[in-house]
């Protein structure tokens, strides 16, 4: 057991390398009423060709099989887990991203039989033909409702006008024909390869001591053999497929979203680059960045307007995204004050101020118990350290982000997706 | 977490609420404006919004963004809602604790200075507000309600509220309408601005650290307020104890997922009558997971993702809203009558009680743990100042009985129902 401290934020955790294999991590918070447990595995909707270390063939899944085996997972024999979360009053989901799926719960008692409940369904999985069955109504009504949603399939569409083949771009639940062809055996393959318990993470942080957590994992949990996870990615171009993609859908104003490909010789982002990008983002577009205020006073941005790096196993995207009534018009103005940032540069009190920003914001993440939780699980996957962002934060110049910007935001790599309304 | 709430007046109809914990490391302030809600409710949406835009000091967006940066990306927060038929405009700032401050400011009360300065001291133009950004706030409010108009799920809430309150002020959108926005003048807005100092009912509400000197900030937003004339102006919500006969109304869309919202009426007079049963039978039949339209509509039917019931105190309403394929609605409909008739008849378990007096009270004490759950426990409660703590209701939810659920949904009456029928084929199988 490690414990891994950070003086001026005045905060720490345990890192466990616990004897079933699993990696622990306990942040106590002990003024706190809540707890919050996260139990994840490395497995997203992206990972649809794998195949296990000890297995010759590789399996290719349908889209959404990540997303429905998480429904799923829920159900057991006898009680499901929503309902022996009922009996302790904790407030328990579940979430599917493109890189992993996590269960959780927050409570403010019984820890105890709480995070006993979260340890045993995880690692119990029930799944019959019939129960797959029903789940397809569900799942299928979850997808329509995405679907009506301008600012995902606004999101998805540019996706696909950037990669040829990278699985990023295909909806996290996939599609209700996708799901159709979801069987039991399925579920357990992916079970099988993802949910073995060194592909997977746990964090628990608030109101809890690492000797309480150690205790039920060490009754709860059997020790695995290591199992390793190859997965199969189609070799993506560097180029991208459509420059501009349009769809409409029943709104009002008119959604985009503009991002930059960015071709890379290693799959994942560092957190350095990853807060780099961030900064840029901010300085060129940014509530606190003259373009901000230009596009707000010519009516051509409202407050839904925002900056993201988004980026994960083999995709990284500066991203730009909001509500406007020509969109056309803000990916030329965003792109000519990226080109003259790249000849001019920007100023070192620009700078300072977006930094200072992050700095906030990322003191502010260590105060929300679920925050800190997932941050655990992502860093560990990650192979990075929850304070690795802070430290970076401290240390990061303003010209590390200037080479940074040099080659990246290339022009002829951008899409531009938008949604129009759709006329009555 | 451990924390102590302090309450005080401190001008007619202004209330100063303090919420300290030894464990906070950041920090949040707001200072709320209850005014009734009316058909101007658009121009005073527009307050909040064109109050942290800009102020005297700092004249532009980018000014004031560099500001809130340079105190660790501070946040400020601009807020139109309703409690019952009052509508409330809030104004709110988060921050880190000092402790954190790289070169030893007073990060909070500093904060807490940008915020009243952006109340009391905005941009003023000959007078009234700055022209350009009025015009500028009245399209980003309009669009905001066009968002709301986008997300479906959203527009038939509001749908169903307008039409089940057509005839009460409840009935009024938070943010007006577009042609009410689109109608606002710099004169009326500035006004309108005039008017809230004056006759609003006013809670600032601080959430720090321990450390921090409560009593300076307070001090210093009398000083902001001086000069300001007070005659404040109150307005007691209607609340309607049963439906006549049940309203439908039904529009299409091309959408592909249909929304039904059902509106009931709750048998209330007030918002104290029967509260404790009440909320804990909406919560057995449609609160969480362990309630029956989850168990039901959802994971035994199918019919949908998401099927939930929520109980509006201050109007002592109750909402049903759900995501169907359109053709399934009758279906819905029935199967979300039939949960309540189940209730009413006293179907559910002693467990189904307890999993929601549990829930509520797992929730309720997480309050504690942070100064913006705390911030908003409090000023919610500001239409009758009565500032009860969250183990108050646990306390109230405990003594609810069996009996006192199968009353209280025997009290709820469906008044409205309202349809959005999505006219756009499904994602095909």
């Amino acid at each position: 057991m490690e414990y891994i401290k950070n003086d001026i934020l005045d905060e720490g955790y345990y890192s466990i390398d616990h004897k079933s294999g699993l990696k622990i991590f306990v942040y106590p918070k002990k003024d706190y009423a809540s707890t919050y447990a996260v139990f994840g595995t490395k497995y997203g909707s992206i990972d649809t060709r794998f195949k296990r270390s000890d297995k010759d063939e590789f399996i290719e899944i349908p889209e959404g099989t990540a997303h429905f085996l998480e429904h799923k997972l829920f159900e057991s024999e006898e009680l499901d887990a929503f309902q022996r979360y009922a009996k302790t009053g904790a407030s328990a989901n579940a979430y599917t991203s493109f890189d992993r799926t996590c269960y959780l719960f927050n409570c403010t008692g019984h820890f105890k039989e709480n995070f006993e409940i979260l340890l045993d369904f995880v690692k119990h999985p029930y799944f019959t033909e019939e129960t797959v069955q029903k789940e397809q109504g569900i799942i299928g009504q979850e997808i329509d409702m995405y679907k009506d949603l301008p600012d995902w399939v606004c999101l998805f569409n540019m996706l696909s006008g950037m990669y040829h083949n990278h699985p990023v771009k295909i909806d996290i639940a996939g599609t209700k024909h996708s799901i159709s062809q979801i069987t039991a055996k399925m579920l357990f393959d992916c079970y099988d390869t993802f949910y073995n318990l060194s592909n997977m993470a746990l964090a628990v942080a608030g109101n809890v001591t690492p000797e309480e957590v150690i205790e039920i994992a060490d009754r709860l949990l059997i020790k695995e053999e290591k199992v390793t996870v190859e997965r199969a990615f189609k070799e993506e171009p560097k180029t991208i497929v459509n420059q501009y993609v349009e769809e409409k859908l029943a709104l009002v104003t008119p959604v985009f979203c503009l991002g930059y490909k960015e071709n890379h010789e290693t799959p994942e982002r560092t957190i350095k680059e990853t807060i780099g990008k961030s900064l840029l983002l901010d300085m060129v577009a940014g509530q606190s960045s003259d373009l901000y205020k230009e596009l707000l006073d010519s009516g051509l941005i409202n407050d839904s307007f925002s900056v993201e790096y988004f980026n994960g196993h083999g995709y990284a995207i500066p991203m730009f995204s909001g509500e406007s009534l020509d969109p056309k018009k803000v990916a030329k103005l965003i792109d000519e004050r990226i080109s003259r940032y790249k000849e001019k540069g920007f100023t070192q009190e620009e700078f300072e101020i977006v930094r200072k920003k992050h700095y906030g914001k990322t003191v502010r993440a260590f105060t929300e118990v679920d925050t800190i939780a997932n941050g655990l699980v992502v860093s560990h996957f990650d192979n990075d350290n929850l304070f690795s962002e802070f430290t970076v934060l401290q240390e990061i110049t303003a010209e590390y982000c200037y080479e940074l910007l040099k080659n990246s935001f290339s022009k002829d790599l951008a899409v531009l997706s938008v949604v129009n309304p759709k006329e009555l | 977490m451990k924390y102590t709430f302090d309450f005080k007046n401190i001008g007619e109809a202004t209330e100063f609420c303090t919420v300290k914990a030894e464990g906070f490391k950041t920090a949040c302030a707001s200072v709320s404006f209850m005014i009734p809600l009316s058909d101007e409710a658009s121009v005073f949406a527009l307050i909040p919004n064109i109050l942290t835009r800009s102020s005297e000091k700092y004249p532009t967006v980018t000014l004031l963004e560099k500001k809130l940066a340079t105190l660790y990306g501070a946040e400020i927060l601009a807020d139109v809602s309703k409690i019952g038929e009052n509508q409330v405009l809030k104004l709110a700032i988060a921050s880190i604790d000092d402790r954190f401050a790289l070169d030893n400011e007073s990060i909070v009360t500093e904060c807490c200075r940008v915020l009243f300065e952006l109340i009391f001291k905005p941009k003023f133009v000959n007078g009234t507000f700055d022209a350009d950004e009025v015009e500028s706030e009245k399209r980003l409010l309009a669009e905001q309600l066009g968002a709301e108009m986008s997300d479906k799920r959203a527009y038939a809430k509001n749908r169903l509220e307008e039409i089940m309150c057509e005839e009460e002020l409840y009935g009024i959108n938070r943010l007006g309408t577009v042609e009410g926005i689109n109608s606002v003048t710099t004169e009326g807005l500035t006004e309108a601005y005039k008017r809230v100092l004056k006759t609003a009912k006013i809670l600032v509400s601080v959430s720090a650290n321990g450390s921090i000197e409560t009593e300076n900030i307070k001090t210093l937003f009398m000083e902001y307020a001086t000069g300001c004339e007070r005659k404040p102006e109150k307005q007691e919500t209607l609340y309607v104890e049963n439906a006549e006969d049940v309203t439908y109304v039904k529009e299409t869309a091309p959408v592909k997922q249909g929304k039904l919202v059902m509106g009931f009426r709750m048998g209330m007079k007030d918002r104290n009558d029967d509260y404790a049963a009440k909320r804990i039978m909406s919560d057995v039949f449609g609160g969480n997971p362990n309630s029956k339209l989850f168990k039901v509509v959802r994971e035994e039917m199918s019919l949908c993702y998401y099927c939930s019931s929520r109980m509006i105190r201050a109007k002592g309403i109750m909402l049903v809203q759900s995501g169907i394929e359109s053709f399934n609605e009758e279906k819905a409909k029935n199967a979300i009558l039939d949960q309540l008739e189940e209730i009413k008849k006293g179907n559910f378990t002693e467990e189904d009680l307890e999993a929601s007096k549990k829930s509520l009270e797992d929730a309720f004490k997480g309050v504690s743990d942070s100064p913006e759950a705390l911030d908003s426990w409090f000023t919610t409660q500001l239409e009758h100042s009565e500032y009860l703590y969250p183990e108050d209701y646990i306390n109230m939810f405990k003594k609810v009985t069996k009996e006192d659920v199968i009353r209280a949904a025997n009290d709820v009456t469906l008044d409205t129902v309202f349809m959005l029928e999505g006219t756009e084929e499904g994602d095909e199988e």
